[in-house]
């Protein structure tokens, strides 16, 4: 049986279990999706990731209705299992921390080990709708609410019941975050190997050849430590092919990106093309894959593109969104109240950008890493937005605060500026927390008045 | 020495101000330049102000800065924190004043130290273009000897005074130029404390000038604070700049404050506690204070790890500028005195 997507649209949780049976039944036989497996040992149902993994809040968002999009959602949800697997296959677990995007590129040019961020457990207490109790946990360590909620991370190492523990941790410091800077340190208490690497501030827009330099001899360091755990060195050759397999899921992003926040109606949802954006920090553990589940999702995007179908009102107001949200139903009410999105900066842009191939590997992988936004100003971030604003048309940005981050604190408001003063669009802040049910009226409100004002500017244009 | 201190925190001095202590004011004074080190007002009215200038979030030391009157002039500064730098970037942003910023590494290897001497240089050449001055070897040394020995005469004074005399001097060797610091250590006779207290040592976010206060209720409240960990404490005088003949005078000032007593900050941050403990045997401190000002991650959430890594009996207490000597805070540090005894 061959699948064929029905009419783009988003559905909700029982929608999409009611299609699941057709859906998998088109992945495993469709030949149009290129390197597809006789059938991806990942794909389930989705009610199966709520009930044997305790994802309850997918029961409370809705979905792309496209057999991509649901092979996107397995291969994100069944992380876990993949790293388990990769254990048991004698692979070695590295856990990248905080760098987004660049340490995972050492780490899957070797064949025996893979990699994955155990910052990513910020999602957890969303995902499982705290019914893993990581926040309490945190809580009792130390960390409380004035922490951003990568502190679900800790809790994760201290209950070891959500991911395997890496082999080795690549801690990256410098100039990043208080939070994850001192959620590291205490990570280096817990007796895993650690390995300390820097980069530092960004003062301009582009690095200095002292920073290339030390941030290079930082990263051999990391290549190092990792030839060290797997047995064998990571050579030139090795990395090449890393950078070169990276930079395929890099330039799937930027065309999924340019169609998805650059077509009206849009093609894709805002939360699912949030996943695909974030598939650039680890390939969620499986690089080969990532890139077949990428092609997937662009196919069905040109797809749509080219017919005009879209999963939303070709009226939808149009705003770049500033900064991942710790709850992912944030998104989805965004676009049920009338957004859609034209551009996003969600703190990771250098994992975005094609690294160089022509020079060698760690000196590319070095200048790659020192275009991270994080490390920078908050004028260089500002300034992302406003080109991600003019190249796809925005007409306000939304820049959603991580609660507790020692970034946000300050952020929000040379954002605003920078958008007010170069484009004189409205900028909406607000801030999202791990579950945002105690907070949907204003939330809600909020975007309605957002989007009263767009719609005014509209009309007055 | 208390109201020399305001005093010297009330000086107009110049258009720059060092912000943190990874900035050698030596380098900067070579220049002529008199910079003082920023200090926030630690006012609640300069902690509002900075609010509404930055954000809720943003930690009490950073609203502040930003709401004094120093907002105004230009910053010099380190990347320590993630919290400072970004303030540095707004202190710009709200007059225009373009802050030099340098990144002050977090790992402990050599190649960071490398790192911090190259950063020095460059900050040593930006404000060579700034001033239109040129940066003299001569200069420069003796720039690092007088602050060296000024350093020196607060050690030697050091075991005799009270947290806040100490503190309060040490406020003055931020804020006054090396000759006025070397005249006040020259002219005045520095009171002597009384120790007598349960010995405790402070640690946690700088002091304020505000923060005498605080101290002095530690002080009332049955304490003697006979050691600080503050980078407005003992970690101000504890390091030395070696200057042998034929030493770059750059170099040896970027590997002396490298290798000063870190700020916890640092990754991983062991030499701090290293130290901490060793001036903790040395003061024959019974407890800690932890101070941390609200919002600040890199000191409040070492709590867990200080009590842990120090071993003595630790009080974690997180302030606004408003709590400096409340009711709140008095009681907690009483009680804890009481504990104690």
């Amino acid at each position: 049986m061959t699948w064929t997507d029905p009419p783009a649209a988003k559905i909700d949780f029982e929608s999409w279990n009611k299609a699941y049976s057709g859906l998998r039944a088109g992945i495993s036989a469709d030949p149009a999706a290129p390197g597809d497996r006789a059938s991806p040992a990942y794909l389930e149902t989705p009610r199966c990731f709520v009930e044997l993994g305790g994802d309850s809040r997918l029961r409370s968002l809705s979905f792309d209705n496209s057999r991509a999009a649901l092979r996107l959602w397995s291969f994100l949800l069944s992380e876990n299992d993949r790293l388990a697997a990769a254990r048991r296959a004698g692979k070695k677990i590295v856990g990248a921390l905080k760098d987004l995007g660049t340490a995972p590129v050492i780490a899957f040019s070797t064949p025996d080990a893979v990699a994955f961020y155990p910052d990513g457990a910020w999602w957890i207490p969303c995902v499982m709708e705290m019914s893993e109790g990581l926040l309490r946990i945190a809580d009792a360590a130390g960390y409380g609410d004035e922490v951003c909620p990568v502190r679900a991370t800790l809790a994760a190492f201290l209950n070891r019941a959500h991911f395997p523990i890496p082999d080795l941790l690549l801690a990256s410091v410098g100039a990043c975050c208080d939070d994850m800077s001192c959620l590291m340190q205490r990570l280096a208490d817990l007796e895993i190997p650690l390995l300390w690497w820097e980069v530092p501030y960004r003062g301009g827009d582009w690095p200095t050849p002292e920073a290339i330099r030390f941030v290079t001899g930082q990263l051999e360091r990391v290549r190092r430590a990792v030839g060290d755990l797997v047995g064998h060195a990571v050579t030139d050759e090795m990395l090449g092919e890393g950078i070169r397999k990276a930079n395929r899921v890099r330039s799937l992003l930027a065309r999924i990106r340019d169609l998805s926040y650059g077509t009206i109606p849009a093609p894709f949802p805002a939360l699912e093309t949030q996943i695909c954006e974030m598939l650039a920090l680890h390939f969620c553990s499986d690089l080969d894959e990532c890139i077949r589940v990428l092609v997937d999702v662009l196919a069905t995007i040109e797809r749509r593109a080219a017919a005009g179908e879209g999963v939303l009102s070709a009226n939808a107001c149009r705003a770049v969104w500033v900064n991942p949200v710790a709850d992912l139903r944030a998104m989805n009410l965004f676009e049920e109240m009338g957004g859609a999105i034209a551009g996003t900066e969600y703190l990771f842009r250098h994992a975005l950008i094609p690294i160089p191939e022509d020079r060698p590997p760690l000196i590319a992988l070095a200048e790659t890493a020192l275009r991270d936004p994080m490390i920078g100003t908050a004028g260089y971030r500002a300034r992302i937005v406003v080109d991600e604003a003019r190249r796809f048309g925005a007409e306000g940005v939304v820049v959603s605060a991580i609660p507790g981050a020692s970034h946000s604190a300050t952020e929000g408001l040379v954002i605003r500026q920078e958008v007010q003063r170069t484009l004189g669009l409205p900028v909406l802040e607000i801030t999202v927390p791990p579950l945002v049910d105690a907070t949907l009226g204003q939330l809600t409100t909020r975007f309605e008045g957002f989007f009263d004002i767009i719609r005014s500017r509209r009309h007055r244009a | 020495m208390r109201a020399a201190a305001l005093e010297a925190f009330a000086r107009r001095a110049g258009v720059y101000r060092t912000v943190c202590g990874y900035v050698p004011r030596e380098l900067v004074e070579a220049l002529g330049i008199d910079a003082p080190r920023l200090l926030s007002p630690g006012t609640v009215e300069s902690e509002s102000r900075g609010e509404a200038r930055s954000g809720a979030g943003t930690c009490s030391w950073c609203k502040s800065a930003l709401g004094s009157e120093s907002a105004g002039l230009t910053w010099i500064g380190g990347a320590t924190c993630d919290q400072m730098r970004r303030a540095l970037e707004l202190s710009g942003r709200a007059n225009g004043s373009e802050p030099i910023v340098i990144h002050v590494p977090k790992t402990r290897t050599a190649e960071a130290e490398e790192l911090y001497v190259g950063e020095l240089r460059r900050l040593a050449v930006e404000l060579e273009r700034r001033t239109g001055r040129a940066l003299g070897d001569a200069s420069l040394r003796q720039a690092i000897e007088t602050r060296g020995a000024i350093r020196n005469r607060i050690r030697e004074v050091r075991p005799g005074l009270s947290g806040s005399d100490f503190a309060a001097l040490i406020h003055l060797e931020s804020l006054l130029p090396p000759g006025a610091m070397m005249d006040l250590l020259d002219r005045e006779t520095l009171p002597t404390g009384d120790l007598s207290g349960i010995h405790v040592l402070v640690a946690g976010s700088p002091h304020s000038p505000a923060d005498l206060r605080w101290l002095d209720l530690v002080e009332e409240s049955g304490f003697s604070v006979v050691a600080d960990a503050t980078c407005t404490g003992d970690r101000a005088i504890a390091f030395d700049v070696g200057l042998e003949e034929g030493t770059d005078p750059i170099e040896a000032l970027g590997r002396a404050y490298f290798r000063r007593p870190p700020c916890p900050f640092v990754r991983p941050n062991d030499e701090f506690y290293a130290w901490v403990n060793a001036l903790a045997a040395r003061s024959e401190a019974r407890a800690v204070i932890w101070r941390s000002v609200r919002g600040c991650d890199i000191h409040s959430l070492e709590v867990p790890r200080a009590e842990r890594i120090i071993g003595l009996p630790l009080l974690a207490l997180d302030m606004t500028y408003g709590d400096v000597d409340s009711v709140r805070i008095r009681t907690r540090v009483e009680a804890f005195a009481e504990c104690l005894r």
